[in-house]
C-alpha cells in the first residue's frame, strides 16, 4: 500500500508542494510582519476627538514622516537619496550591460577565451559586495576622484571635491555590482531569440549591425528590463559597500539644487537601507526607534514594489510592441 | 546538357564543407535567366545548401568552407570584394518555415525598403501595395495592413515572406522548399504566384515533392549525395532522364 503510493509518485507532488507553501508562509508572513508592525506607528492613539479627526492626523503623520528631514524625524532624504543612486545606477549600468551582452552573444567567436570570459562574469555576481565597497573607496574615490581633483578643482585643494566619497561613486559602485546580473539576463534574452528572424533579417540585404539594432535588440529589450529590474531590487537594498563611497547617517544636506546642474554629484547622500540600518542599532532610544524602522521598511519595500510594477507595465507593453506576444511567457 | 537562354547564375567547381563534412563536391550548373529551375534529390543531399550558397547564406552557419565560384552575372560572388548585403538585395530567399517579423504587414514588406533608406511614406505606401499585390495577398490583407503578421495563416505568412521578399527587387529569388509547411490550397497558390513572378525574376526552387517540381519549373536538376547528377529541361528530366539514378527517384523506386 505504502510502497504503491510512494511508487505513484504522489509524496514527491506533496513535498513540492510543502516547499512552495512554506516559501510562500515564510515570504507572506515576513511581510504581514512589517505590515502589522508599522500600519499603527503614526495612530494617534492617546489624542482625544473624533474618529475621523483621527484619521486625518494619522495620514498626516505618515506625511510628515515621508517628506520630514532627518531632524524632523522624517525619512525624504533616505527616499531621495535611494531614488537618485538607483536611477543614476540604472543610467550607467544598463548600457555598458546590454552592449557587454551584445558584443558576448552576437559578435565574440566561441572558444575557449569566451567561456572564460562568461565564467568570469558569472563570478563577479558571487563576488561578496563589500569588495565592491573597498574597490569603489579605492579607485572610483582615491583614483578616479583625486584625479578628477588635481585636474580640475585644483584651486580649493586640500579640501576634496569628488576625491571624498559622494553620489556618484555610490552609483558607480551600484552599478559594477549589478553589472553581471545585467550581462547575464540580457544575454539569456538575447539567446531566446528565434534563429529564422534573424536569417529573414539578413535575406534582405541586412548587414550585422541592422539586424542587431532593428531585430534583436527589439526583441531583447522586455529581457533588459528584466535584467533591470533585478539590478535595482538588489542596489536598493545593498548597505555595507556604499558606507565606504558615500551613503552616510544623516548627509549634511540634500544632493539636488535649484541651479545647473541640479544635480550634486559629489554630495554624500543618505538611503533607506542605511536608515534602516542606523535607526535599528545605532539609536540610543530602541524603545521609540523600533517602529520606526519598521515604518522605513515598509516604505523600502513599497518603493520596490512601485519600481517592480512599473516595470511590469513597461515589460508587457515592449512585448505586446515588438513581439507581439503577451506578457506572460 | 545545353541551356540555349542566357545563364543568370553559373556554378563552377562549387564545393562546400560543413565542419569536415562535405556537403557539395565540385557542382557545375548554370541557371537559366528568367526559368524557373528545381532542386529535386534526397534528403540531405545537399540541394538546400547549394542554394543558399547562391546569396551566401552558408556563412551563417558556424563553420562552414566554400570553395570555387558563382557567378552572377559573370562576377564571383565569392570575390573578397563583394559586399554580402548588396548581394542578398539582389539575390532574395526565401526559407521552408514562414519567418514574418512580429510587426504589422505592412511593416514586414517596408522592412527590406526601410533598410535601403527609403522613408516617404507615400513611396513606401505604393511600393508596399505593389509587392504585396505580385505576392497575390493584398486583397486577403488591404484591410488588416497593420495587423500583426504573426496572426495570419501559415500560407498567408509566406506569401508575405515573399512581398517582403520581392519587395526590394531583387533579380533572383531562392525558394527553400516554400511549400512543404503549407495545405494544398495554399500550395497552389504559391505556385500560381510562382509562375507570374518568373516574368520579372530568375527563381531557383528547392523542392521534395516531384509533381509540383514537374508543374512548375522549366529546368531540374537532380542532385545526390552532394554531386549534381543530372540537370535538363524538365520536360526531358521527367519523361526520358539521361541517369539511371534519376529515374529511379523520379519514379519512387528510391531516396
Amino acid at each position: 500500500m505504502l510502497r504503491k503510493w510512494f511508487a505513484q509518485g504522489t509524496p514527491w507532488i506533496w513535498l513540492n508542494a510543502g516547499a512552495v507553501a512554506l516559501s510562500l508562509l515564510l515570504v507572506g508572513g515576513l511581510l504581514a510582519f512589517i505590515v502589522l508592525q508599522s500600519i499603527g506607528v503614526f495612530w494617534p492613539a492617546e489624542m482625544p476627538g473624533h474618529i475621523g479627526n483621527k484619521l486625518l492626523q494619522y495620514l498626516l503623520n505618515w506625511w510628515q514622516f515621508l517628506t520630514g528631514t532627518s531632524s524632523e524625524g522624517g525619512i525624504f532624504p533616505a527616499i531621495l537619496g535611494t531614488v537618485l543612486m538607483v536611477l543614476l545606477m540604472s543610467v550607467l549600468v544598463t548600457p555598458l550591460g546590454v552592449l557587454a551582452a551584445v558584443y558576448l552573444h552576437e559578435y565574440a567567436k566561441d572558444g575557449p577565451l569566451l567561456k572564460v570570459i562568461r565564467v568570469a562574469v558569472h563570478n563577479l555576481a558571487g563576488v561578496p559586495s563589500i569588495i565592491f565597497g573597498v574597490f569603489g573607496l579605492g579607485f572610483f574615490v582615491y583614483f578616479l576622484g583625486g584625479s578628477i581633483d588635481s585636474l580640475f578643482y585644483a584651486d580649493s585643494l586640500p579640501t576634496p571635491t569628488f576625491g571624498t566619497p559622494g553620489l556618484l561613486w555610490v552609483s558607480l559602485t551600484l552599478a559594477l555590482l549589478t553589472l553581471p546580473v545585467v550581462i547575464v539576463a540580457t544575454e539569456q534574452g538575447l539567446a531566446g531569440i528565434p534563429k529564422n528572424l534573424r536569417l529573414g533579417c539578413f535575406a534582405l540585404g541586412a548587414t550585422k549591425a541592422e539586424v542587431i539594432w532593428k531585430i534583436v535588440l527589439p526583441q531583447a529589450s522586455p529581457a533588459m528590463v528584466t535584467a533591470l529590474m533585478l539590478a535595482i531590487a538588489r542596489a536598493a537594498g545593498e548597505v555595507a559597500p556604499l558606507v565606504f563611497v558615500g551613503v552616510v547617517k544623516s548627509a549634511p544636506s540634500l544632493p539636488v539644487s535649484s541651479e545647473f546642474p541640479y544635480l550634486q554629484l559629489q554630495q554624500k547622500i543618505t538611503s533607506l537601507s542605511m536608515h534602516i540600518y542606523d535607526a535599528g542599532l545605532q539609536s540610543p532610544d530602541a524603545q521609540r526607534a523600533e517602529p520606526l524602522v519598521f515604518a522605513s521598511a515598509l516604505v523600502l519595500i513599497t518603493l520596490i514594489f512601485m519600481l517592480n510594477l512599473l516595470a511590469y507595465r513597461l515589460r508587457k507593453r515592449l512585448n505586446l510592441r515588438y513581439r507581439n506576444r503577451p506578457a506572460s511567457e | 546538357m545545353k541551356v540555349e537562354v542566357a545563364a543568370k547564375l553559373e556554378v563552377q567547381d562549387l564545393s562546400l564543407k560543413f565542419a569536415d563534412k562535405t556537403v557539395l563536391q565540385r557542382i557545375n550548373l548554370r541557371i537559366p535567366q528568367h526559368k524557373i529551375t528545381a532542386f529535386i534529390g534526397p534528403s540531405g543531399c545537399g540541394k538546400s545548401s547549394l542554394l543558399r550558397s547562391f546569396n551566401r547564406m552558408n556563412e551563417l552557419l558556424d563553420d562552414t568552407q566554400t570553395t570555387g565560384k558563382v557567378l552572377l552575372d559573370g562576377q564571383n560572388i565569392y570575390h573578397s570584394a563583394v559586399e554580402v548585403a548588396e548581394l542578398r538585395r539582389r539575390v532574395g530567399i526565401v526559407f521552408q518555415k514562414p519567418n514574418p517579423f512580429p510587426h504589422s504587414v505592412y511593416e514586414n514588406v517596408a522592412f527590406g525598403l526601410r533598410l535601403q533608406g527609403i522613408k516617404q511614406a507615400r513611396q513606401l505606401d505604393e511600393l508596399v501595395e505593389s509587392a504585396l499585390r505580385k505576392a497575390a495577398l493584398w486583397d486577403e490583407v488591404r484591410d488588416r495592413l497593420h495587423d500583426s503578421a504573426v496572426n495570419l495563416s501559415g500560407g498567408q505568412q509566406q506569401r508575405l515572406v515573399i512581398a517582403r521578399a520581392i519587395a526590394i527587387e531583387p533579380e533572383v529569388l531562392l525558394l527553400d522548399e516554400p511549400a512543404s509547411a503549407l495545405d494544398p490550397i495554399s500550395t497552389l497558390k504559391i505556385e500560381e504566384l510562382m509562375y507570374d513572378l518568373k516574368q520579372h525574376y530568375t527563381l531557383v526552387i528547392v523542392t521534395h515533392n516531384m509533381q509540383q517540381a514537374a508543374r512548375v519549373s522549366d529546368y531540374t536538376a537532380f542532385l545526390n549525395m552532394g554531386q549534381l547528377i543530372e540537370f535538363d529541361e524538365t520536360n526531358k528530366m521527367f519523361t526520358d532522364p539521361r541517369e539511371r539514378a534519376t529515374e529511379d527517384y523520379i519514379t519512387g523506386r528510391f531516396g
